[in-house]
């Protein structure tokens, strides 16, 4: 099935999903949050779907609201499907796909320590990457760079680095208040 | 001292103080810890490979820190791996020595301006004794470092009074927890 056709047998059942016009890439769908869990099932169990793998699933903060993406495939049917979720930032929650794609564990995972973002019913939901006492959660837009960690300061002593450093820092924080990205 | 070695006969006697004896085993024999943690570490592998061959000037990995003398930091290290690394220069046996690979080793290299994991060098953390630029440093500037390290080792002064310099080599003092 190409991308039309998946999109217009989801609206049938669900006439809240989207699928905004894209300039480049893959066109994409959008499931509500509340929603995702069901329809995500649905393509993975449906006999006309059948997608059987997550090939990923990453989180992304477009500097608004905090968004999953899940890229979906099927090897019966070797077609492929983009799903995104979009969560608000204050209090980004979305169920987890564990119980359909095993694979899923250390995605979920990624996604809670770099973005914040919990998924619900996972069974072991903790910081992947970073330390467990870290905080903050780094990959956000407006995430403020530690001054130190367990006592080592971040910043070296001579004056023409952190000079840099400094100016790399105002940058990153105009372009935030500005919100160009 | 290496010149006098076979050169007189059987029962012949040489004069030599006992540091400059202590140091001559000491500098011909840096086994070093095998530590990489990122592309530096391909280079130290290089530099251990036949065509290098640090072999010859006794230098022998070691697998394991407690019965390493050196310890080649050759790769970035992070906040997350700074304990460990901390951890792993408190288990060799004294005497030790540092040398600290590549520019992220040294101070963050390319991600010393904009990056919230990664440590703005090692002399954070641990006592370095000998740093070499590069990213990665070709074997040939490891093994220059090498050799600034054995002139370093072949000056020190093991049974004296400690001088100034060598007090300076405590580690730098950091928060519980690691």
């Amino acid at each position: 099935m190409d991308f039309e056709a998946i999109t217009k047998a989801l609206q049938a059942r669900w006439p809240e999903i989207t699928s905004p016009p894209v300039e480049a890439g893959d066109r994409f769908i959008i499931v509500p949050a509340e929603k995702a869990h069901e329809v995500l099932a649905f393509l993975k169990e449906g006999p006309e779907f059948q997608f059987d793998s997550l090939m990923c699933l990453s989180g992304a903060d477009n500097g608004k609201e905090l968004w999953v993406v899940y890229h979906l495939h099927s090897f019966k049917l070797a077609h492929r499907l983009t799903v995104k979720v979009v969560l608000p930032r204050e209090k980004p929650e979305c169920d987890s796909v564990l119980d359909l794609w095993g694979g899923s564990d250390f995605f979920e995972r990624e996604a809670y320590d770099l973005y914040g973002i919990s998924f619900r019913n996972h069974p072991d939901l903790r910081r992947l990457l970073n330390p467990p006492d870290w905080e903050g959660w780094p990959m956000r837009k407006d995430y403020k760079f530690p001054t130190e960690y367990r006592g080592i300061p971040t910043a070296r002593e001579d004056q023409y680095f952190n000079e840099q450093v400094e100016a790399a820092n105002k940058a990153r924080q105009d372009k935030v208040n500005a919100k160009t990205w | 001292m290496g010149l006098l070695l076979h050169s007189g006969d059987e029962n012949s006697v040489i004069f030599t103080n006992a540091d400059a004896l202590l140091n001559l085993g000491k500098e011909h024999s840096l086994w070093y810890l095998l530590f990489a943690t990122a592309c530096c570490g391909i280079e130290l592998m290089q530099t251990g490979a036949s065509r290098f061959d640090v072999d010859r000037f006794g230098m022998i990995p070691r697998s394991t820190p407690r019965q390493a003398d050196l310890l080649i930091v050759a790769g970035t290290i992070t906040y997350k791996m700074a304990s460990r690394v901390k951890r792993l220069y408190e288990q060799m046996p004294e005497p030790k020595w540092v040398l600290s690979m590549g520019s992220c080793a040294n101070s963050g290299g390319p991600f010393c301006k904009y990056s919230y994991s990664v440590l703005r060098g090692i002399d954070k953390v641990i006592p370095v004794d000998v740093y070499v630029p590069g990213c990665p440093p070709r074997p040939e500037a490891l093994i220059e470092g090498v050799f600034k390290l054995r002139e370093k080792i072949r000056n020190e002064r093991v049974l004296r009074k400690e001088t100034a310099e060598k007090k300076q080599k405590q580690s730098p003092k950091i928060k519980n927890g690691f």
